[in-house]
């Protein structure tokens, strides 16, 4: 599912959301892209304490963000071939 | 191995860092630094409520996970109340009634109570911000105040070799 068609399908929901209440309205469709604020959250408190010079931090962030992402990125990529394509192919007996 | 000079162990610091996230930072000085690292254990924290709404931090019916979540102080267990005031209680949302075996009590839950992906990814994020907010307690703690160098890493020594 492409993210303007995830996020087209929670609009209905989120008319009616009681935010910070109510659970967030289809979440099904579209938890993968909580990786985004995940990794900024981390990386952001992270860097926070570990960036010497605090002109640099937005930087910092950024690319620990990108490195969180693509790790999460490649490890799906890896676990898909498993299940996906290599667990298929062995041999049954 | 770094060889960054150790710096004194500040309890008050670590204290207020768990009062609430980065107040260590500020009240000694570092008051940029403890900004930034309120915003990142916060956006943790509020995005972790948005998702999962306030069941998804509870003191009793998910002690585990609240044992990390509480790492980011008095607002989670706020929360953790707010919980047990608002959707326990039945005063935000309608009690229902789950779906048991015959001979089982009857069980029932707010209607606000989130299940699957929300409940998951929201405890998750609460749990993190906890966790972060203790690495932000310890740094708040054995950094020196008023002073943006960093205590200790590869960033230290790199900064120590530049001013020698």
């Amino acid at each position: 599912m492409t993210m303007l068609a995830a996020l087209d399908a929670a609009v209905p929901g989120i008319l009616a959301w009681t935010p910070f209440l109510q659970p967030a309205p289809a979440v099904d469709r579209w938890w993968w892209l909580l990786v985004i604020p995940t990794a900024v959250g981390i990386s952001l408190a992270y860097k926070s304490t570990r960036t010497g010079e605090l002109a640099q931090l937005p930087r910092d962030v950024l690319r620990m963000s990108i490195q969180i992402i693509l790790a999460m990125v490649g490890i799906a990529l890896f676990l898909y071939l498993i299940v996906n394509v290599l667990v298929p192919r062995l041999p049954v007996e | 191995m770094t060889d960054a000079p150790s710096q004194p162990f500040r309890p008050l610091s670590f204290l207020l860092g768990w009062i609430f996230p980065g107040l260590g930072h500020i009240v000694a000085g570092n008051t940029r630094r403890g900004l930034y690292a309120m915003a990142g254990v916060l956006l943790l924290f509020v995005s972790g409520l948005g998702v999962g709404g306030l069941d998804c931090v509870d003191r009793t019916e998910d002690r585990l996970w609240f044992i990390g979540q509480a790492g980011s102080g008095p607002i989670a267990f706020a929360a953790s109340y707010a919980n047990d005031a608002l959707l326990k209680s039945g005063s935000a949302a309608p009690m229902i009634e789950m779906p048991s075996s015959p001979r089982s009590p009857k069980v029932t839950v707010s209607a606000f109570k989130s299940i699957a992906h929300a409940n998951d990814f929201g405890t998750l994020l609460v749990f993190l911000a906890g966790l972060m907010n203790i690495c932000v307690m310890l740094d708040a703690a054995v950094r020196e105040p008023s002073s943006d160098a960093p205590v200790s890493g590869r960033r230290a020594g790199e900064r120590k070799a530049g001013a020698a």
